[in-house]
C-alpha cells in the first residue's frame, strides 16, 4: 500500500529513519504524601524501524516514560530526542500514540475519530476522509466507518485507536498497553495484525505491556525495567525469526526468553 | 406494548380525563359555577389565541422569559465551567451555589420588588435568579465529567487550547448543559409567572390572577390551560434537543 | 494496568499557581464582605435603605416583633404539616403503584413527568376560588406542589429495583406482600428518601408562595404585608425565617435518612 504522502507534507525530515533516544532520564513527582522518584537515570535507544517492548512491574515508570516520549510530560532531568531533536511538546506528525484507555470520542463516528489528528492539524475535509477510510480498511473496519464507539466491540474499538495512531503516518508509534482490556484471543489476533501493519510500513514501535508472552512474541528487543524507582535492568534481544508464528511460542527459545525476563522482574521486585 | 400503542393509550387517558370532567359538570356532580366544563374552556382557550389583549400579555411574559433565558445561559455556563475546571474556585464557591440552590428562592421576590420595582426588569432579573443555580450546578457537573483521558489524547495529537475547548469540552458537556438549561427554563417560567401573579401590571400571570379574583372561571381555566400547554411545549422541545445531542451516550 | 500516577494536572498542561488565599479562606472572606456590605451599604446610602435594611437593624427589628413572627410561623408550620402528609403520602402511594405496575408505568408516568414541567403556581387562583383564602387553600396547594416530585422519585425507585433481587425472593417462596415489604421498599429507599427531600421542600415552597399571594395569616402573608408597608427590615427578617424553616425540614430529612440508612448499607443514589 502506498504511503500516505498527502499528510506527510510538513514533517521534520530529520526524524525520518531516525532513532529515538532516551538520555539519562530521571523523574520525580509530587504527591500528597511526599515526592516519589518514578524513574532513575534511564537511558536507552530505539533504533529506527524496530519493534521494541517495555516491560516491568506495576509502578509509575513505564507510562510516565511513554508520556515523555509523546511530549506530554517533561522529565525532571535528562531528555528524550528523536533524530537529534529534543522532544518537549507533542509532535503528532512524527510520533503517534495509542493509549490504553483508548479515548475514542464517543460523539464521533469511527471515521471521525480516526481523522481527528488530521482535523486538528487543519487538513482539508476530503483528504481527511480519504486517509481515514484507508486506515480503517487497513485494520479491517471499512464497513464500520459510520458507527459510533458504543456500537463497537472492545477489539474493534482497539483497532480504531490503532488506525488513528497510524493515520498521520508517523515514524514512531507509542503504544501504552493497548491490548490490556481485551480477552486473550482478541489480543493474539490484534497482535498479529499489528505486526502485519508494522511490517509493511516499517515504523518504529515502542510497546508497553504487562504480558511477557506478548513482549517476546511481538518485539525485536525487550527493555526490562525494575520496580520503582524505575531503572533499566537489561535489554534483551529477541532472536526469533520474522515473520513470527504461533508455533514459535512452543519453542524452547521462546520459553527461555520469557523465563529470563520474568526472573529479572521478580528479582528486582524482591526488596 | 409498542410505542404506537403506548401513545394511543396516553391520548386515550387524556381524552378520557376531559370526557370525565365534562360529564361531571353536565350531571351536576361538579358545580358548573366553579368548575367550568371543557366544552366552554377549550373553545375559550382557542379564542384567546386570537384575542389581542391576551396576546399582548402573553407577549410580555414570553419576552421576559426569553430575555432572562438568553442572559442567564452564557453566564451560568461560564460560571459552571470555571467552578468545574478550577480546583481553587471550585472549592471556594461550589458550596455557595449548592446551598442557595436548595433554598426556596421564590421567597426572595419581595426583595426583588424592593430593588427593581414591579416592571419588566424585575421579572427578568427574578427569572434569571431562579434559573441560574440549577444551571450552574449542571454546568459544573458537565465540566467535571469531561474525561481527562480525552484531554490527554487530544494534546498528544497536537490540539491547541482553543481546539480543546471547541472539540473536546463543548461536545462532551453539551448534553448535561442542555439538561441544565431545560431545568433552568422551568424555574425561569415559574418565577416570572409567580412574579406576575404576585404584583404586576402585565403578563399572563397577572391576567390569570385577575380572572381568579373576579371569579371568571372559564377564563381562568382557559388561561391555565394555555400556560400549561406552552410550558410543556417548551420543556419537550428542550428535552428533544437534549436527547439529540446526548444520543452518543448510548 | 496503566499507571495513572502522573498527576492529571501535569499532563493537561495546567500550571499550579500558588494562590494568595486558600479556597476556604476566600469563601469566608467573600461571605464576610457580603455581610459587611449588607450592614454598611444602606447606612452609607450606597443603596437606598428602602431596598436593603442594615443587617443589625434586620435582626433587632425582627427580634422586637418576634411574637408576631412566631405566631405566623406557627400557622405556616401547621399548614405545612398537612401539606406534607398529602404530598408525601399521596405521592408515595401513587408512585409505588405507578412504578410497580407496568402498564401504568408506561402510560401514566410520562404524563406525570410532563405535568411536572407545568408551572403549578398558575393553578393557585383555582384553589382560592374553590376554598377561599384560608389555610385550606394553603395546605391543598402545598400538597399538590410536593405531590409530583414525590411521585416521580418513588416511581423511579421502584422501577429500578434490581430484577435479580425479585427473582431471588420469588425463588425463596416470597408472597407478593413479602416481596413489596422486604425487597421493593428497602431497595427503593434511597430514591424514596430523595423524593421526600424534594417533595417536602416543594410542599414548603407551595405553602409559603400561596400565603404570599393571598392569605390572612402565615409567614408568607406577613412578608407581603410588610412589603406593602415598606417595612424593609421586617421583610428581610421574614425571608430569613423562611430559609430557616426550609433548612429545618432539610435537616429533618437528613436525620431520617441517616436512621433509615443505618440498616441499609448501600450508597444513597441521587435522582
Amino acid at each position: 500500500m502506498a504511503r500516505l504522502s498527502v499528510v506527510g507534507a510538513d514533517r521534520d525530515t530529520a526524524s525520518v529513519g531516525a532513532d529515538l533516544r532516551v538520555e539519562s532520564v530521571t523523574h520525580v513527582f509530587e504527591t500528597a504524601g511526599g515526592s516519589l522518584m518514578a524513574l532513575k537515570d534511564v537511558s536507552f535507544a530505539v533504533e529506527a524501524g524496530t519493534f521494541v517492548g517495555l516491560v516491568g512491574p506495576s509502578g509509575c515508570g513505564k507510562s510516565s516514560l511513554l508520556l515523555m516520549m509523546a511530549g506530554l510530560l517533561q522529565p525532571s532531568e535528562g531528555q528524550i530526542a528523536v533524530g537529534g531533536n529534543i522532544i518537549n511538546e507533542p509532535k503528532p506528525e512524527e510520533i503517534g500514540v495509542v493509549f490504553q484507555e483508548l479515548s475514542l470520542l464517543p460523539w464521533k463516528t469511527a471515521r471521525e475519530n480516526v481523522e481527528f489528528p488530521l482535523y486538528l492539524r487543519g487538513v482539508d475535509r476530503l483528504m481527511r476522509e480519504k486517509a481515514a477510510l484507508e486506515m480503517l480498511d487497513l485494520v479491517g473496519l471499512g464497513d464500520f466507518a459510520d458507527r459510533r464507539p458504543h456500537e463497537l466491540s472492545g477489539g474493534m474499538k482497539q483497532r480504531v485507536a490503532i488506525a488513528r495512531g497510524f493515520c498521520q503516518d508517523p515514524e514512531i508509534l507509542l503504544m501504552d498497553e493497548p491490548f490490556a482490556a481485551l480477552d486473550e484471543q482478541t489480543r493474539m489476533t490484534l497482535g498479529d495484525e499489528l505486526l502485519h501493519i508494522w511490517d509493511r510500513h516499517k515504523k518504529t514501535v515502542v510497546f508497553v505491556t504487562h504480558s511477557l508472552t506478548e513482549a517476546v512474541y511481538l518485539c525485536d528487543k525487550v527493555i526490562v525495567m525494575s520496580a520503582r524507582p524505575g531503572r533499566i535492568l537489561k535489554e534483551i534481544n529477541i532472536a526469533l525469526p520474522r515473520p513470527r508464528t504461533y508455533e514459535m511460542m512452543a519453542t524452547e527459545t521462546f520459553g527461555r526468553l520469557r523465563a529470563d525476563i520474568w526472573s529479572l522482574i521478580r528479582g528486582s521486585d524482591r526488596k | 406494548m409498542s410505542r404506537a400503542g403506548t401513545l394511543l393509550a396516553q391520548i386515550g387517558i387524556v381524552a378520557g380525563f376531559f370526557l370525565f370532567w365534562e360529564a361531571a359538570v353536565q350531571t351536576g356532580v361538579a358545580n358548573a359555577r366553579i368548575v367550568p366544563p371543557p366544552s366552554l374552556v377549550l373553545p375559550r382557550a382557542f379564542a384567546m389565541l386570537g384575542d389581542p389583549i391576551v396576546l399582548y400579555h402573553l407577549w410580555i411574559t414570553s419576552a421576559q422569559v426569553l430575555l432572562a433565558f438568553i442572559l442567564v445561559a452564557p453566564i451560568g455556563v461560564a460560571i459552571g465551567l470555571l467552578l468545574g475546571e478550577s480546583d481553587y474556585f471550585g472549592r471556594a464557591f461550589k458550596p455557595f451555589f449548592y446551598f442557595v440552590a436548595s433554598v426556596p428562592k421564590s421567597v426572595f421576590l419581595p426583595v426583588f420588588i424592593l430593588a427593581f420595582g414591579i416592571g419588566f426588569t424585575q421579572k427578568v432579573a427574578f427569572g434569571m435568579f431562579q434559573a441560574i443555580f440549577v444551571l450552574v450546578i449542571s454546568a459544573i457537573a458537565a465540566a467535571e465529567s469531561v474525561s481527562s483521558d480525552f484531554v490527554k489524547m487530544a494534546r498528544a495529537y497536537g490540539a491547541t487550547r482553543r481546539q480543546l475547548y471547541v472539540d473536546i469540552y463543548l461536545p462532551a458537556m453539551l448534553p448535561v448543559v442542555v439538561e441544565g438549561l431545560r431545568l433552568g427554563m422551568i424555574f425561569n417560567i415559574t418565577g416570572v409567572l409567580f412574579a406576575e401573579m404576585y404584583v404586576s401590571r402585565a403578563g399572563l400571570g397577572h391576567l390569570v390572577s385577575n380572572w381568579g379574583m373576579r371569579f371568571e372561571m372559564v377564563n381562568l381555566f382557559a388561561g391555565i390551560l394555555l400556560a400549561a400547554v406552552l410550558s410543556i411545549a417548551v420543556n419537550e422541545t428542550l428535552r428533544w434537543y437534549e436527547n439529540r445531542v446526548g444520543a452518543w451516550r448510548g | 494496568m496503566s499507571e495513572h500516577c502522573v498527576t492529571e494536572a501535569e499532563v493537561a498542561g495546567r500550571r499550579r499557581r500558588g494562590p494568595l488565599l486558600g479556597p476556604v479562606v476566600l469563601r469566608l472572606a467573600c461571605l464576610g464582605a457580603i455581610l459587611l456590605y449588607w450592614e454598611l451599604a444602606p447606612r452609607m446610602e450606597w443603596i437606598s435603605p428602602v431596598m436593603l435594611a442594615p443587617l443589625s437593624e434586620t435582626v433587632t427589628t425582627g427580634l422586637a416583633e418576634i411574637d408576631v413572627f412566631a405566631r405566623n410561623l406557627a400557622v405556616t408550620a401547621g399548614s405545612l404539616l398537612i401539606a406534607l402528609a398529602l404530598a408525601l403520602g399521596g405521592g408515595g402511594v401513587a408512585g409505588l403503584m405507578l412504578g410497580s405496575i407496568r402498564p401504568l408505568r408506561v402510560t401514566l408516568l410520562p404524563i406525570m413527568s410532563s405535568i411536572y414541567a407545568v408551572p403549578l403556581v398558575i393553578v393557585y387562583p383555582v384553589f382560592t376560588a374553590w376554598v377561599g383564602i384560608g389555610v385550606e387553600s394553603k395546605f391543598l396547594f402545598g400538597g399538590l406542589y410536593g405531590f409530583f416530585p414525590m411521585l416521580l422519585a418513588t416511581a423511579a425507585g421502584v422501577q429500578t429495583v434490581d430484577a435479580r433481587y425479585l427473582v431471588a425472593a420469588r425463588s425463596m417462596g416470597a408472597t407478593r406482600t413479602q416481596m413489596i415489604l422486604h425487597v421493593m421498599l428497602p431497595a427503593s429507599l434511597p430514591s424514596i428518601i430523595s423524593g421526600v427531600r424534594i417533595g417536602s421542600a416543594m410542599a414548603a415552597i407551595g405553602v409559603v408562595v400561596a400565603e404570599m399571594m393571598a392569605a390572612t395569616a402565615g409567614i408568607g402573608f406577613l412578608i407581603t404585608q410588610n412589603r406593602t408597608m415598606f417595612n424593609t427590615a421586617e421583610v428581610y427578617f421574614g425571608v430569613f425565617l423562611v430559609i430557616v424553616l426550609a433548612g429545618t425540614i432539610d435537616w429533618a430529612v437528613s436525620m431520617l435518612e441517616r436512621r433509615a440508612g443505618a440498616w441499609y448499607p448501600q450508597k444513597v443514589r441521587t435522582l
